[in-house]
């Protein structure tokens, strides 16, 4: 598999946002224990530092896992460029 | 001969666009921005274009700014006569995520940015004489607690604190005053939540209703204007009176 530094950040910043020992693509948000408004928040800043892409509140709202967030990322990426 | 400008920070920005558009209507302006193809977007958009020049300028490489500023009041042979500090971000996270990495890029733009302009400027014996006014764009996160805001909460209070120390160190010549903003409508703040959790959250907390950007731009108009001669070093509130709200109805 190609190395992906930036996706290693996001889901080693991801994990700790959450809270987790572990992560991986399927990870749903809503099952984490830790996640609650402030992580939403904090993930839209997390995105916002690594990819210098904004996310709304309604974005964040409407992933439920890891890969419909990957997905957002990669669609707002293209809309960019 | 060089031209006095008034450098707003931060311009492309919701809130600095607006008042960069308003201000460009009757004053040379040097607008600041990190993206190079928004400040020229925003540049030709602007009534009077040729009066009006662009900086850009990364503040997270704080050490780049003294000398990226006067290299360009240099090259555009003008000075400053006046400051709108709008650059600033807004990151909100839970408070065991900060790092001293996240906290420095944060103050370096919101804080150190104005602290080195600032200073390069009073440095300059020519450059200090034309500056009058210095505007700092707060928010009422300086004041109060907000959930998940506390560095940005610290660096809106430390400009509140530098910008009331500078009047007194400025005046007579120099006006200072920070414009204390409650939530903006379609800013990067508050976009971060859904409107209508906004709505309802605030709804009945802001007896004049939520903000738009425009409501800040007759503000900072007023400061630069001869109408407030007599103000310095104040912390104007501009919130639809969500900060004096103490009703339980």
């Amino acid at each position: 598999m190609k190395a992906n530094p930036e996706m290693d950040e996001l889901l080693r910043r991801l994990k700790e946002i959450l809270e987790l020992e572990s992560i991986d693509g399927t990870t749903t948000f809503s099952d984490c224990e830790a996640w609650d408004s402030l992580s939403r928040l904090s993930i839209i800043s997390t995105v916002d530092d690594l990819y210098h892409l904004h996310i709304t509140g309604r974005e964040i709202n409407s992933v439920d896992t890891v890969n419909d967030l990957l997905i957002l990322i990669k669609t707002k990426k293209e809309g960019n460029e | 001969m060089t031209v006095p400008s008034i450098l707003i920070t931060g311009a492309c920005s919701n809130i600095g666009r607006a008042i960069t558009r308003n201000f460009a209507k009757s004053n040379k302006l040097i607008i600041h921005g990190t993206n190079e193809q928004r400040l020229t977007r925003l540049l030709d958009q602007l009534p009077n274009r040729e009066d009006h020049t662009t900086w850009l300028c990364d503040f997270e490489t704080i050490e780049s700014v003294s000398p990226s500023l006067e290299a360009l009041l240099d090259k555009s042979e003008r000075c400053i006569s006046g400051i709108i500090h709008c650059a600033g971000k807004s990151p909100s996270m839970h408070s065991r995520l900060l790092t001293q990495d996240t906290i420095s890029r944060l103050f370096n733009v919101n804080t150190f940015s104005a602290f080195a302009i600032i200073s390069s400027l009073l440095k300059q014996k020519n450059q200090r004489a034309t500056l009058t006014r210095i505007v700092f764009i707060s928010s009422l996160a300086s004041t109060l607690g907000v959930k998940g805001f506390a560095a940005y909460s610290a660096t809106k209070g430390a400009n509140d604190s530098f910008m009331r120390s500078l009047a007194m160190e400025l005046a007579p010549r120099v006006q200072c005053a920070s414009v204390v903003l409650g939530p903006i409508s379609q800013t990067s703040s508050t976009e971060k939540f859904e409107q209508d959790r906004i709505q309802s959250a605030l709804g009945n907390r802001i007896p004049l209703g939520e903000g738009q950007v425009n409501d800040v731009v007759g503000v900072v108009e007023f400061l630069f204007s001869s109408n407030s001669r007599w103000i310095t070093g104040q912390s104007i509130v501009v919130d639809g009176g969500q900060s004096v709200n103490g009703s339980i109805t």
